[in-house]
């Protein structure tokens, strides 16, 4: 593969990639985290009882603590994938995109998905108490009550649209390749089809056509999908891209990626119910996510194996290259993730944890620990490739690697440490303020953390700014991916 | 810490120095003022000693600091040796879960007091209605733990049971505490009244009633004069009729729905707030919901309420306040099973008898 | 085929995604199809505890009552209760209450009986509220456990009767003061007063004991409530 990308006569990278939407997209999803992050932090020191907000409708903890979720998920996330898979799929494909025109579309019709979304979750509720006309809707303005997808009920046809538009735009150039494909393909082929079809399930069914249990089945397998079959394969595709470029050699096996591709497929779907351990669900259900998320972890080794061993023998440049060190980081925090969903999948473990924050603790490393950070990775390595120049000031760079990584890190050993607190005290029996007092200086240490994790991200934001006023000084040339004659001195990296 | 900081502040080199240090300065004070412990918590007066001369005033509060100690110095009246350690704990539960509504005195005047209804328990008159004693008798110290340890269901007032055994006992302790200081300081401020001053005799001849009042409580627990005979289809008939008979509709009226519901003014309880019939259809009793708690509500009454005790009201038939209590039972049952009552007072007095308060008992004041 | 356009496309993308689909979701689906899904008017219809908390609420605040409800009926209640659930959700409620009680960790001790497929069989349960974490407690058995009005200052400032309570303050379900709930603030009193209305437990105290009723009457009562229920 590697050699075919290297013949002569194939298209160059200004043929391929629009880089403005690239870079489009990285601002506004990395607006969207700061958003996100401040809600997170709103709901952290409510929680601490340092909200000097509290009681302002617009700024109910709880409304924003939605916000923060589903900001980051199909905010931050779903445009900082986008932008990486502007880059990364025709470049991998050597075809651009099927319409650059249907690109620009959907990163619009996205941002109103998302401004739609926020402004129902914040002030849908408001403006349908106090509009007679609006209250008298058959349906809610504000939230749905499906977690990962609250959503209001009336935009989820809209976004439903915008996320089969993304797989046409991306699946034109991927069908018109010929012969066997590298793995990234293989992720996003299939990510682009589970994303739609988890959005369809997880928030149409529960909505209108099941109740109760067989809802709270659909409900698990929608949360767990969302992160399985959407952030996952993507995020796996993107390791398998960039990480290959950056340590210039491949990867350790093919045979290992093949098993981690088809492995992921067949036992991530089935997992959903662990979510919903000792419900009312059939146990048999129940047991059958238990073992098919222990068969995930198997499969997740292979992908964890396969990238230790990539970079086995390159082990300085986790000191010199930035980027890879952000994807080592992940794949650390990765590998650690999975032992835990091993481990807190069990019945005997859901005893003591399910409801705490070990979930809570859990869930900041999964989608912050180990997807976020490889997507700042990606961003650390494209915006001077992108702008054609140096990064303004590598310390900053390394302020942000530093503060995210160790204030991720500090967030989530203290939630996972304080879940199995809450759960014994729980099961102690004592009166319920007890399991609140005890976690308050857990509590308090998050919101350092956070806040931490947040002046990591506003030095990334400086110097992105820093980054960009220097390169519109040197005006350098932009691609758009339909630029016909190539320049002579750049070749295609990959 | 504030000196040194104001003393930096005035030997400030330059305007703009001065501009951080007083932010500095600001900041100190705002951390130091958030770090300063809140101020001790004082027992209120209440009105009664407001009504005396200043000097009376003063005197009864000497005389209350120095027989019921302070929040955080509590002291048991009567009690032979003062276990304080028990007491210190009680009014830290105290502070945590009780004060909120029945306020730091235990005058029932917490924060969140004025928006309940029925409003929380004034402990200072020493009157408590769910006991296990005859009407206008102390309450016994583990009725006061019951009510504690189960809440009043259908009020405001929750179950503390998740409370660890020993929380529960000394917060039994506190509010006995509570409570003595409060009959202690009526006894006071009456006398004082009456006499125009105040002594160490009087005082004591004050304690002396307090102890023997519920001394007394404790040798007279109600306990039913019959086993409970079972429930029958019969039993509920019989206290059905007896229902109409003794014309407990007059307050609960004709369907058992009470006061709020069925519209029915019965006056004010003791302490001077709307005291309407409980609704014996809501399926929350509020004094338990065992058989027996049933038969002492209506054998004994409810204390500082219109509610009367029915003990001696059945001569000839000592079942009789078992089958009332069978047919409070039946009705009390009916929701939870999915009867529906139509709401409102419309269903009230079928027969034509408008029902009102009509003062065949004592007044509760006159007998408390 | 593992690794060609088709192979992932309709194998991986399509087929295994059916697969779990159908023995995840559907599976379940089936198995509880002859449970009735409930509608919020038989709910209203056939729980009187409910209908007791709702006029309750009404003759405690009566001006708010009259002026956001007018008469106490069932289409009322049924009407405050999906609005309650309603803001339940739109205000996050679920996301630190959740609504299942487990059979561990002696849950059952703490809430009350644990809870069963047929309580979640109803149209309030669509989407299912089971929650995700519990900052504050489980509420399945919340409705009775307090009053109304406790609940109207608790909504109003959690901290004036919990002391240390993280719970934010929700003013806005009032006109000013705790004791004039508005619509909103009726709608979710009513919603919480529902959770475990339905069961022969309720209200749900940690001693809580059957009032013991011999068969016979409690037959006698039930078939009163059936009457009760068609007239």
């Amino acid at each position: 593969m590697i050699d075919k990308l290297a013949k002569a006569e194939d298209p160059r990278h200004e043929q391929l990639v629009d880089e403005p939407i690239v870079v489009a997209y990285f601002l506004l999803a990395l607006g969207y985290l700061a958003l996100s992050m401040l809600a997170g932090l709103l709901m952290a020191t409510q929680l601490v009882h340092w909200n000097p907000l509290n009681g302002i409708e617009l700024l109910s903890p709880g409304r924003w603590r939605m916000i923060h979720t589903n900001v980051v998920a199909y905010g931050f996330l779903a445009n900082a994938f986008l932008g990486a898979l502007h880059w990364s799929v025709p470049r991998l494909v050597l075809k651009p995109v099927l319409d650059r025109r249907l690109s620009w579309f959907i990163l619009v019709a996205w941002q109103v998905v998302l401004l739609c979304t926020f402004f129902g979750i914040v002030f849908g509720p408001t403006l349908q108490a106090n509009i007679a006309a609006l209250e008298r809707l058959p349906f809610s303005l504000g939230a749905q009550g499906i977690e990962w997808g609250e959503t209001p009920t009336w935009i989820d046809p809209l976004a439903l649209a915008g996320l089969l538009l993304v797989a046409v735009n991306f699946m034109g150039p991927i069908v018109r390749t010929k012969g066997p494909m590298y793995v990234s393909a293989w992720y996003f082929i299939a990510a682009f089809v589970w994303t739609f079809l988890t959005y369809a399930m997880g928030n149409f069914l529960p909505q209108y056509w099941l109740a109760g249990t067989s809802a709270g089945a659909v409900g698990g397998l929608f949360i767990h999908d969302l992160v399985g079959l959407f952030v996952t394969p993507l995020g796996w595709g993107l390791v398998y891209y960039f990480v290959p470029i950056l340590l210039q050699k491949p990867i350790w096996s093919h045979g290992l990626s093949l098993v981690g591709f088809w492995g992921l497929a067949f036992f991530y779907p089935l997992n959903g119910i662990h979510h919903f351990l000792y419900t009312p669900i059939p146990m048999f259900l129940q047991y059958g996510a238990i073992i098919s998320t222990i068969a995930v972890e198997m499969v997740v080794t292979t992908v964890i194996v396969n990238f230790f061993a990539t970079i086995w023998g390159s082990g300085r440049q986790l000191i010199t290259n930035l980027p890879v060190r952000w994807f080592y980081t992940g794949m650390v925090f990765y590998g650690l993730t999975c032992l835990q969903c091993a481990m807190q999948t069990t019945l005997t473990f859901q005893a003591l944890i399910h409801f705490t924050d070990w979930v809570v603790g859990h869930a900041h490393m999964v989608m912050f620990g180990v997807f976020s950070l490889w997507l700042l990775g990606i961003m650390t390595y494209l915006f001077p490739r992108l702008w054609r120049t140096e990064w303004y000031s590598k310390e900053l760079l390394e302020y942000h690697y530093w503060l995210s990584s160790v204030g991720l890190l500090v967030m989530a050993a203290d939630l996972i440490l304080l879940g199995p607190f809450q759960g014994y005290y729980w099961a102690s029996l004592q009166p319920w303020e007890v399991s609140v007092d005890g976690s308050q200086p857990f509590w308090m240490l998050r919101v350092f953390a956070g806040l931490a994790m947040l002046a990591g991200q506003l030095c990334f934001f400086y110097n992105i700014y820093m980054t960009w006023r220097r390169s519109r000084a040197q005006g350098v040339p932009v691609s758009t991916g339909t630029q016909q004659a190539p320049p002579a001195e750049v070749a295609p990296q990959a | 810490m504030w000196k040194c900081h104001a003393g930096a502040g005035s030997r400030a080199l330059s305007p703009a120095h001065w501009g951080f240090r007083g932010w500095v300065v600001a900041v100190a004070c705002v951390a130091l003022a958030g770090c300063q412990r809140a101020a001790e918590p004082q027992f209120v007066s209440s009105d009664l000693v407001e009504q005396l001369e200043p000097e009376l005033q003063e005197q009864v509060r000497e005389q209350l600091h120095k027989y019921a100690g302070t929040p955080n110095n509590p002291k048991l009246i009567g009690a032979d040796e003062q276990d304080e350690q028990m007491l210190k704990r009680g009014a830290a539960v105290y502070r945590e879960h009780c004060q909120q509504c029945h306020g730091v005195s235990g005058d029932g005047n917490g924060l969140a007091a004025q928006y309940l209804t029925p409003r929380p328990r004034d402990y200072r008159m020493g009157v408590f209605k769910f006991t296990s004693t005859p009407y206008g008798y102390k309450p016994r110290r583990e009725d006061l733990m019951r009510t504690i340890e189960r809440g009043v269901t259908g009020t405001s007032m929750p179950s503390f049971a998740r409370l660890p055994k020993k929380d529960l006992e000394a917060v039994t302790d506190y509010v006995l505490a509570l409570t003595h200081r409060g009959e202690l300081e009526r006894l006071l401020a009456a006398t004082a009244d009456a006499e125009g001053e105040l002594d160490e005799e009087m005082t004591q001849d004050a304690i002396d009633t307090i102890e023997s009042q519920w001394q007394q409580a404790r040798q007279n627990v109600v306990e039913p004069e019959t086993k409970m005979p079972p429930i029958t289809p019969e039993s509920v008939a019989a206290g059905a009729a007896l229902f109409q008979k003794r014309e407990c509709f007059k307050c609960h009226g004709h369907d058992g729905r009470g006061g709020l519901a069925g519209g029915i003014e019965v006056g004010n309880d003791v302490w001077g707030n709307k005291d309407p019939a409980a609704d014996l259809t809501s399926g929350m009793l509020h004094g338990g919901q065992l058989p027996l708690d049933v038969y002492r509500r209506i054998a004994s009454g409810i204390n500082g309420t219109p509610m009367p005790a029915f003990r001696d009201a059945f001569p000839d038939d000592p079942d009789a306040i078992w089958q009332l209590a069978h047919f409070v039972l039946s009705l009390a049952e009916k929701r939870r099973l999915g009867v529906q009552f139509p709401p409102g007072a419309a269903a009230a007095a079928p027969e034509g008898g408008e029902a009102e308060a009509e003062s065949q008992q004592e007044s509760a004041e006159a007998k408390s | 085929m593992f690794e060609s356009k088709s192979g992932v496309f309709l194998i991986a993308g399509l087929g295994f995604f059916a697969f779990a689909f159908l023995s995840n979701a559907l599976v379940p689906a089936l198995m509880y199809r002859d449970l009735p899904e409930k509608t919020t008017a038989q709910l209203v219809e056939e729980n009187s505890n409910l209908m007791y908390q709702f006029e309750n609420l009404a003759n405690r605040y009566p001006e708010q009552f009259e002026k956001y409800y007018g008469e106490v009926t069932e289409e009322k209640c049924a009407e405050a209760l999906e609005l309650g659930r309603r803001t339940y959700v739109s205000e996050a409620c679920w996301h630190c209450h959740s609504q299942f009680v487990r059979p561990v960790s002696r849950e059952e001790d703490r809430w009350g009986p644990v809870s069963r497929t047929e309580e979640y069989q109803n149209v309030l349960q669509r989407p299912v509220m089971f929650g995700t974490r519990r900052i504050g407690p489980d509420l399945s058995r919340e409705g009775g456990r307090r009053g109304n009005d406790w609940h109207a200052v608790h909504f109003f400032q959690p901290t004036m009767v919990s002391t240390g309570s993280p719970m934010p303050a929700y003013p806005w379900f009032f006109d000013g003061s705790p004791d004039k709930p508005n619509k909103r603030g009726i709608a979710l009193i009513t919603y919480v007063q529902w959770l475990g209305s339905w069961l022969e437990s309720y209200p749900y105290y940690e001693d809580f004991k059957p009032i013991p009723l011999p068969e016979e009457i409690k037959e006698s009562i039930e078939k009163e409530a059936e009457e009760s229920q068609e007239s």
